[in-house]
C-alpha cells in the first residue's frame, strides 16, 4: 500500500520474479490516490523471512508491505446477489449494513461505497455478497432494510444475472 | 399530464423517457420517445402509456443507463432484449433500446429506480457530463 504512481507493480513484481516468485492472483484498487493491492503468490521453499525483508527493502518508497503464509486451499466465493443501499449520506451506513449482513452469515464478495456528487447527493452502497445455502433472500433483505430505513435509506437485494452462452 | 410528461421530456437534451412518479405524480403513467438516438434500431415513435404492464420479456443485455432522477451517475444494467408491453390490452412489442427505455420508465411506475437494478458492485459510475 501506498501513494499511487506509476512503477509500483513493476517494482513488486520484479522483486518477486527475482525471487522465484509466481503471482497467481491479484486485487487492486486506488482510494484517493492512494493504491492498494493483495496477491496470492506461489513461493515454492522460499522462506518467508527472505521474501519479507526484500519487500520491506522497498519500503523507503513510501510502500508498505505485509506477508503471511496462506494455510490449505484458497476457495473463491461466488457472490449469489447485488445488495444496494442509498440515500442521504451519515455516519454509520456500513457498519448497520455489514452487521446486519453478518447477523445472516451472508460474505460480502465486493464492495464499493461512494458518495456521488450533486445538488442532492446520494451515498451508495453497492455489494456483491454471497447468501449461505438455503438462506431466504427476502429475509436477508429485510434484516438490511430494518437496519437502514430508521436512517433514512433505501435498499434493494436482486439475484446476481448471469447469461449462458 | 401526458402533455406536461412530454414536454418535461422534450426540455432535456438526451432524454427519451418520463415516468409520473419523477415529476411527483403518483400514477402508472410514462411516456417514451427514442426516436432519432444513436442507439435506436426499431422503435414505434412517441409512446404515451397509461397503466402499461410487460407481457413477455426474452433474451438479457448489459447497457449503460442515466436517469433524470440520478444527474449523476450511470449504472450498468441487465435488461430483456425483446418485450411485449400492453397498454389496454392492446398488445405491441419493442425491442433493442426502445425496449430498455420501456423496462425503464416501467420500473419508475413500481418505485424501482437503476440503483436497485446495478449490474454488480462496479456497475455504478460518475456522470461528469450532464
Amino acid at each position: 500500500m501506498g501513494q499511487d504512481r506509476p512503477g509500483i507493480v513493476a517494482t513488486v513484481s520484479g522483486a518477486l520474479v527475482e525471487l522465484g516468485c509466481n503471482v497467481e492472483d491479484v486485487a487492486t484498487s486506488i482510494l484517493r490516490g492512494h493504491f492498494s493491492m493483495m496477491m496470492v503468490v506461489a513461493a515454492g521453499d522460499l522462506e518467508l523471512s527472505k521474501l519479507n525483508s526484500r519487500l520491506q527493502g522497498m519500503s523507503d518508497d513510501d510502500l508498505a508491505f505485509a506477508v503471511w503464509e496462506v494455510q490449505g486451499s484458497l476457495e473463491t466465493v461466488e457472490a449469489t446477489h447485488v445488495l444496494t443501499v442509498y440515500g442521504r449520506d451519515t455516519t454509520g451506513i456500513l457498519h448497520a449494513v455489514s452487521s446486519a449482513l453478518s447477523e445472516a452469515q451472508v460474505n460480502i464478495c465486493d464492495m464499493v461505497c461512494r458518495l456521488h456528487e450533486g445538488e442532492d447527493p446520494v451515498y451508495v452502497v453497492t455489494m456483491e455478497v454471497a447468501l449461505p445455502e438455503g438462506a431466504d433472500a427476502t429475509s436477508v433483505h429485510a434484516r438490511v432494510a430494518d437496519a437502514v430505513r430508521p436512517m433514512g435509506l433505501e435498499s434493494s437485494l436482486h439475484p446476481v444475472e448471469r447469461t449462458e452462452l | 399530464m401526458l402533455a406536461d410528461l412530454i414536454d418535461t421530456m422534450r426540455a432535456h437534451p438526451g432524454c427519451v423517457g418520463l415516468a409520473a412518479p419523477q415529476i411527483g405524480v403518483a400514477k402508472r403513467v410514462a411516456v417514451i420517445d427514442v426516436t432519432g438516438h444513436k442507439l435506436t434500431g426499431s422503435c414505434h415513435g412517441l409512446l404515451s402509456l397509461v397503466n402499461p404492464d410487460i407481457r413477455e420479456a426474452s433474451g438479457n443485455v448489459l447497457g449503460r443507463e442515466g436517469c433524470l432522477s440520478l444527474p449523476h451517475i450511470t449504472a450498468d444494467v441487465v435488461r430483456a432484449e425483446r418485450i411485449v408491453f400492453a397498454v389496454a390490452d392492446q398488445a405491441r412489442w419493442s425491442e433493442g433500446f426502445e425496449a430498455r427505455a420501456i423496462q425503464h420508465e416501467l420500473d419508475h411506475l413500481d418505485g424501482i429506480l437503476i440503483l436497485d437494478r446495478v449490474a454488480g458492485a462496479h456497475a455504478l459510475h460518475a456522470r461528469v457530463r450532464l
